[in-house]
């Protein structure tokens, strides 16, 4: 809770009549000599940032008892001012108008010694401590009979001063017996003086008495004029003194009287301020130097009188509006006048907002008359429990422990005892000054927390149990916490530009979670209220009475959400707006570019109050990032949305201003508080100003956006928005997938050209680095997606020797969490072996070396060898698999990786290359091994699932190395290889047999190549094999015979490395067939042309 | 004394209530802190004392002169009180501390003094 100050004692320095002093000056000089530069000897508990609070003495700006070179002390302290001295009328007036500033300034939070306790008359009558009445003159402590006091200072001065002494004391003890912020809101220091709290206030009314007789009395003798104006002043003097008097009992009097009165004083004033004559000898900080001060010293306090009488007045006005706070009307309308009242600009007066603190609550009763749980009561029947058993009184009378009643009372009552005093606060805080009202509004947000675990209440007679009628109730006052501090966020400017479309977002948030929980507690009172309706055709007792209580509370609520849709539908339009201006950059930002801060540190920061409250969630910053932004939304869109909430928040707060600022009974027809009435329509009526002005910012932006779009089209004539460009995850692999789908129907180009535009997407998106502060599935998704894209993209560097730009940077390989050495899956198996290759393709880019080294073809081969000895066992023994997946997985997997080494190994099969002999069988016999491994494992795929041999990438690899091999292999044709070749023949022949016959002419593109490869293979099969046969008989010069016609699809732009290149024909090195059966060298070329490197050149042929 | 006692010395003094005098005649009271080799004295809780001024003095005289005519008494010793204020943590540079005091009950100061003797 907001805790009362308590009042300060003075310290008084108590000295013990015992006190012997020893000089020890020479003992501690020696001693203070022997410590080193730097070292301290100091209490234990005393650091040094205590130390830096140190007054330094002898320092003219810190020491206010400092006395500069040439002053002596005698007039250093005394001011050779003579308080004896004849005043003229005019400066006695000067004098009275400049203890009013003084006393504004204080009011307005000066300390007392840069402002009334310069005055040297006041010094004199309160230094030292008076202990009569009679002993305030200002004649103290100089002899008596030198001289008499003259008797216009004498009477009228000193009866003005020790006056307005008094009314400050009134005011320093309600200020101090309130909750306020010493030197923010007000200065309490009395500085060891007192403001004459021990005399009763009746003698200072009679010395203002004696001395507006004794001014009538001069008649003549007193300039007419300063005589009255004098005698203004000691009137008005009068009237604020016991308007000050009254302070609380204000309860009971119910009298604006004084008040008033003091106002009607104002305007002569003012007016008469002219006559009066500055004395300016009569005021001096100097003061400062006598009083107990902690603080440096600080020069004197100067208002104009116009400034002070303004405070003055607006001081007035509010204590005579105040008294409309005191009719209770109900928890709903009190708080509208306390909002109304203490929302005026400027803020009332300290003095003000603690009167109606104390008025709000003293001695645990509401205005002096309502007891705090029956002011929760009448809340929680208001709000959520209209007419419910749990509110009746007569529950506190049962006394067996086993009525359900005296458990409901006991619930209520710990209810009552937990949360009347932070429902009291909500109501008190308003009364600090507003930015205090935003921190006190998150302290008070988490006592409410607590509330949320309300367990459902049994009733006895079976009602409702599942309204937590509690639990909801201190819901609503949450939510309308939250909005409270996201609006006063607005009102003090704390949001940085930056900030505002997320801010307006949040509080459109929360309005519109309010409005869903109100339409919850609504459902339960319209239930009730069915309910007894029934009792009220049967003219049931209480039936009638119970009625009009639940609709009461409908349209309480109904009131209240016209006012919620009201900020809801403003703060969705204000969003609106904001987005489109942060969007089009004309949103000025704080922060510059290199500054450290961001809008998700910013938004962390923001959300710090609200991050231990579990109900309403904090929403997470990506999607509160999504949402602020409207990301998604075209223009159109957001401006469309800001129209219509625009045009529904001014309809909204017409009905606000319709209903008008109090629930009002039936039969009344006036406004309880008419003055702070007014106060709420002029706000109101000021919000929907600020919505026109909004509407017209918006039409003008529409405007502006249209003629940039006008000025465009003129520009490009083409419509911007014939394609969405816009990435996604989502789309990125959709383009996946239609790649695929394309180069599988032999459309290479097209879908190498389509991986470009995918590949770009993935980089706009920032795929290929790591983004942080994704959700982990996020991220892992996104890793995916990479991955799949860099598998595809490889598979053309490799295959259509295609230079790639992903190579440069990539993503961490997206690892299932649970994933180890030995245990890596399929996925992230190959994505460490496309990694490795990836890295292959980049440092030949890099160093434009044709083809790998001896030493980095083994290097290479060792990774990949090693990264599969590292996965799971299902991928590297086929008795370990159990599913169709598995299996799939293992050979796919053998298949690429195979196909990858024989890749690598794939320049010895060059006769250019330079590799010595030993080198070049070593790494060839790698190569051929591993084309028929990729071979092999092709078979194998197709065993277990013909659907799964169908895949493109897989399908194209294995008859590339099918032909590779059969063109390398003449020499030693192994039976294996035969049988692997046949093998894959029978595997393409049901590829294309199982396409069905019927429809040659309909065939898709891939079909027709499968058929032809089919033919292709069958031809070469049956070359190769008339050709063993005759190498049998006769053997054949071998001479290298140079491919004439290589497809015109394998010339690239680039200088292809060879041995990447389209090699499956490459050089025939061997003694390739001759003359007679030459066509072996035919067949591979046509193969390749229709096989291989399918329309690379149209794209879409 | 070397540096072991000094800072022995010293330290058994936090916390003791030292009267420290300046050179513009004001006493500095309170409650002993902190100090460092330029002799600079933390003081907690501090009463500035200022002598009376010449006018008090004076005023203090004349008043005592006729006391003293009334009463028939000669007085020698008129008695003015010094001004104090409390001015609560104070810092008083070395350079500007020409007297160091320790107040202690008088009882104890008796004892000391006859320790020494």
């Amino acid at each position: 809770m907001l805790p009362n100050n308590e009042i300060r004692s003075p310290t008084m320095r108590v000295v013990p009549q015992s006190v012997a002093p020893r000089d020890i000056t020479i003992d501690f000089t020696t001693a203070a000599a022997k410590l080193r530069t730097g070292q301290l000897v100091k209490d234990e508990y005393f650091t040094l940032f205590e130390a830096v609070g140190a007054l330094e003495i002898m320092d003219s700006k810190m020491d206010s008892g400092y006395l500069g070179p040439g002053e002596n002390s005698a007039q250093a302290l005394e001011d050779d001012y003579d308080m004896m001295r004849e005043l003229a009328p005019e400066e006695v007036l000067g004098i009275m108008d400049e203890l009013l500033c003084h006393e504004m300034a204080w009011h307005m939070g000066h300390p007392l010694s840069q402002t009334l306790f310069t005055s040297l008359y006041l010094d004199r009558l309160l230094w030292p401590v008076p202990e009569t009445l009679e002993n305030t003159h200002f004649g103290r402590g100089q002899l008596q009979s030198n001289k008499e006091v003259p008797d216009l200072v004498h009477i009228v001065l000193r009866a003005y001063c020790l006056a307005l002494v008094k009314s400050c004391d009134f005011v320093h003890a309600r200020v101090t017996t309130e909750y306020y912020f010493e030197e923010e809101d007000f200065v309490t220091q009395l500085y060891n003086r007192t403001l004459l709290s021990q005399f009763d206030p009746k003698h200072f009314h009679s010395l203002l008495d004696r001395a507006i007789r004794w001014i009538d009395e001069q008649t003549g003798i007193l300039g007419e004029k300063v005589a009255e104006a004098m005698r203004a002043r000691l009137l008005f003097r009068r009237d604020f003194l016991s308007g000050m008097e009254q302070d609380l009992e204000v309860i009971d009097t119910r009298s604006a009287a004084q008040f008033l009165s003091c106002l009607s004083h104002l305007d002569f004033l003012s007016k008469s301020a002219v006559l009066g004559i500055r004395v300016p000898e009569a005021f001096s900080w100097k003061i400062q130097r006598r009083l107990a001060s902690t603080v440096p010293p600080r020069p004197m306090v100067n208002i104009s009188f116009e400034d002070a009488l303004a405070h003055l007045r607006r001081l007035c006005q509010d204590a005579v509006d105040l008294l409309e706070i005191l009719d209770y009307k109900g928890p709903y309308n009190l708080k509208v006048v306390i909002w109304a009242l203490l929302s005026r600009k400027p803020q009332p007066s300290v003095y003000i907002r603690s009167l109606v603190q104390s008025l709000i609550v003293s001695n645990r009763t509401i205005l002096g008359t309502v007891p705090v749980k029956q002011f929760l009561y009448d809340e929680l029947e208001q709000i959520v429990l209209p007419s419910s058993i749990l509110l009746q009184a007569s529950a506190d009378e049962i006394e067996v422990p086993s009525d359900p009643r005296f458990q409901i009372a006991q619930h209520m009552d710990v209810f009552t005892k937990r949360f009347s005093q932070p429902f009291v606060d909500t109501f008190r805080s308003a009364c600090l000054n507003r930015c205090r009202i935003r921190r006190t509004a998150e302290d008070l947000d988490e006592q409410l927390r607590a509330l949320s675990n309300e367990p459902p209440l049994k009733l006895a007679n079976g009602d409702t149990t599942y309204s937590y009628p509690l639990s909801s109730w201190a819901y609503h006052h949450k939510l309308s916490q939250f909005r409270l501090i996201l609006q006063l966020g607005f009102e003090l400017s704390i949001y940085a530009p930056e900030e505002l479309p997320g801010m307006y977002w949040y509080l459109s948030h929360i309005c519109s979670t309010h409005l869903g929980h109100i339409d919850r507690i609504r459902t339960f009172t319209v239930a009730a209220t069915k309910r007894n309706l029934t009792d009220l055709a049967a003219k049931k007792r209480d039936a009638f009475e119970r009625h009009s209580v639940l609709q009461r509370s409908i349209r309480l609520l109904e009131r209240l959400t016209t006012q919620i849709i009201a900020v809801d539908a403003f703060a969705i339009s204000l969003h609106a707006l904001y987005v489109l201006l942060a969007r089009h950059r004309i949103l000025p930002t704080t922060s510059s570019a290199q500054a450290y801060s961001s809008d998700r540190l910013r938004y962390e920061i923001r959300m710090k109050p609200f991050l231990q409250i579990t109900l309403p969630e904090l929403v997470p910053y990506d999607e509160y990032h999504r949402e602020a932004l409207l990301e998604g939304d075209s223009d159109d869109i957001v401006i469309e949305r800001a129209t219509k909430a625009i045009s529904e928040a001014r309809k909204a707060w017409e009905a606000t201003l319709a209903n008008g600022a109090f629930i009002l009974d039936s039969d009344e027809k006036e406004s309880p508080a008419p003055a702070i009435e007014e106060d709420w329509k002029r706000d109101i009526k000021d919000t929907m100003r600020a919505c026109i002005g909004a509407s017209i910012a918006i039409e003008t932006v529409k405007k502006a956006l249209k003629a940039q779009a006008g000025s465009k089209d003129c520009e490009e004539p083409q419509p911007p928005q014939s394609v969405n460009l816009r990435p996604t995850v989502e789309i990125i692999q959709i383009l996946l997938v239609i790649g695929s789908v394309l180069s599988y129907n032999m459309n290479a180009g097209a879908s190498y050209t389509l991986l470009g535009m995918t590949e770009r997407m993935c980089m706009v998106l920032g795929l290929h680095v790591e983004t942080s502060g994704y959700p982990r599935a996020v991220q892992a998704a996104r890793r995916r997606v990479w991955w799949a894209m860099a598998f595809q993209n490889s598979h053309f560097s490799l295959a259509y020797d295609r230079p790639s730009i992903t190579m440069i940077s990539q993503p961490e390989i997206p690892y299932d969490p649970k994933s180890m050495p030995g245990h890596r899956g399929y996925f992230e198996t190959l994505c460490r072996i496309i990694s490795v290759i990836l890295e292959m393709l980049r440092g030949l880019m890099f160093t434009h070396h044709s083809h790998l080294r001896y030493h980095e073809i083994r290097d290479y081969k060792h990774r990949i060898e090693r990264i599969l000895a590292e996965a799971a066992p299902h991928l590297r023994f086929e008795d370990r698999c159990t599913t169709l997946a598995e299996h799939i997985e293992r050979t796919e997997l053998r298949l690429h990786s195979s196909y990858f080494i024989s890749l690598m190994c794939r320049v010895s099969l060059d006769p250019d290359a330079h590799l010595d002999d030993q080198r070049r069988e070593i790494i060839k016999e790698d190569c051929l091994t591993n084309l028929s491994n990729t071979i092999e494992a092709f078979i194998e795929l197709h065993s277990i699932n013909t659907h799964a041999s169908r895949t493109w990438i897989s399908l194209q690899r294995t008859i590339a190395s099918a032909f590779l091999l059969v063109a390398n292999n003449n020499e030693r044709l192994h039976p294996h290889t035969w049988d692997l070749i046949q093998k894959l023949e029978a595997v393409l022949s049901d590829h294309v047999h199982g396409d069905g016959e019927a429809d040659r002419n309909n065939r898709t593109d891939s079909a027709k190549h499968l058929a032809s490869s089919l033919r292709a293979l069958r031809e070469v099969s049956a070359a190769f094999r008339a050709h063993s046969q005759k190498q049998k008989k006769l053997s054949v010069p071998q001479t290298a015979t140079t491919t004439p016609s290589l497809s015109p699809a394998t010339v690239f732009t680039t200088p292809s490395p060879a041995a990447f290149g389209p090699v499956p024909v490459p050089h025939p090195p061997t003694h390739s067939a001759s003359s007679q059966d030459g066509h072996i060298d035919n067949i591979l070329n046509r193969v390749s042309n229709v096989m291989l490197f399918p329309n690379m050149g149209t794209g879409s042929a | 004394m070397d540096e072991n006692s000094a800072v022995q010395y010293l330290e058994a003094l936090i916390g003791r209530t030292l009267r420290v005098h300046a050179t513009d005649t004001r006493i500095f009271v309170g409650i002993f802190k902190c100090t460092d080799a330029a002799r600079n004295i933390i003081l907690a809780n501090t009463h500035e004392y200022r002598y009376p001024s010449p006018s008090a003095v004076r005023d203090a005289a004349t008043n005592a002169e006729e006391l003293a005519a009334e009463s028939a008494v000669t007085a020698q010793n008129i008695k003015v009180s010094m001004t104090s204020r409390f001015i609560g943590l104070v810092v008083v540079p070395g350079q500007h501390i020409t007297k160091i005091e320790l107040e202690e009950p008088s009882q104890q100061g008796r004892v000391r003094d006859t320790l020494r003797s």
